[in-house]
């Protein structure tokens, strides 16, 4: 009914109806196929309680906290895996020029922050 | 500094998910649970009501789970790229748990009779285009993945000339 009075949503409605129209003989086969995939496989899924699900949710979440706290995919700022110039230098085809002393003013404050924060006196703060 | 934002930007995402994929349909389907047309009520079947929810629960706290490591993770990374596969994998199983759980093939109850909608030909199309999807964020890992070095070297340059100015 609320289509019927609302001449943009009917008219919203049609295109969405062309679309799929014309998408069907090509996309519902192929989500027949993925029917029979997705019906199988949820068969492993547990139906008893959501302990299962909770339990998913929190370890992704802390495994994305982790993963991404500690790769945050700038080698210059890992923790595990170490700048490694020469690789950069390596797979870098092309430096710009002011890249050497980038670099270099970097690797002070990195040098800088690593200093002061394996500073005993620095420990409490 | 990339790192916090990373996190901010991932959570930012998994609350736009739990909106989505649990908040709405559950008040959506508690809603229609007790709907009334002009004074006559229509009722969903109390254990299909509960059925709907669970699988909403269960899949929908997954699917966020998924959400936060794929957006809290950099861009074009190769993990994000699997990250995102697999949100795109869970999510057509989260539609399906539509289909599983009787949300798709709802029957309402008037006092005179009774409306039986069927909605699984739509899913179907959903579905096709979930598969398209996943042949596309494929293609994103495997081009993760071969333009690694690439990737992180416009990264790293731009992080060297952000650093140099």
């Amino acid at each position: 009914m609320i289509l019927e009075t609302i001449e943009i949503l009917q008219l919203l409605a049609d295109i969405i109806g062309v679309i799929l129209v014309i998408l069907q003989p090509v996309v519902v086969p192929i989500g027949q196929v993925m029917v029979f995939i997705v019906n199988n496989l949820l068969g492993f899924f547990p139906t008893s309680s959501l302990t299962f699900y909770i339990i998913l949710f929190i370890i992704f979440v802390i495994a994305g906290i982790i993963a991404n706290t500690s790769l945050v995919g700038d080698r210059l700022k890992n923790k595990f895996n170490k700048f490694d110039e020469k690789q950069f230098k390596k797979h870098s085809k092309h430096i710009p020029e002011d890249t050497e002393d980038a670099f270099k003013i970097m690797e002070k404050k990195k040098k800088s922050t690593d200093t002061a924060r394996d500073n005993p006196e620095n420990k409490d703060i | 500094m990339e790192d916090t934002k990373n996190m901010i930007r991932g959570i930012i995402f998994t609350i736009i998910y739990i909106i989505t994929t649990i908040v709405i349909p559950y008040l959506g389907f508690t809603w229609v649970k007790n709907l009334s047309i002009q004074g006559m009520p229509i009722q969903l079947e109390q254990v299909q009501y509960e059925n709907i929810i669970f699988w909403i629960f269960a899949f929908g706290l997954i699917v966020s789970g998924c959400a936060f490591f794929a957006y809290s993770s950099p861009s074009q990374s190769i993990r994000r790229g699997i990250f995102s596969l697999l949100q795109v994998i869970l999510n057509c199983f989260y539609i399906w748990s539509y289909r599983f759980s009787g949300a798709l093939e709802v029957e309402f109850i008037f006092e005179f009779g009774s409306v039986y909608i069927n909605l699984t030909q739509m899913i179907l199309v959903y579905l096709g285009v979930y598969f398209l999807t996943i042949l596309l964020k494929i293609y994103d890992v495997i081009d993760f993945t071969v333009n690694r070095y690439k990737i992180r070297e416009e990264r790293e340059q731009k992080l060297l000339q952000k650093e140099g100015k």
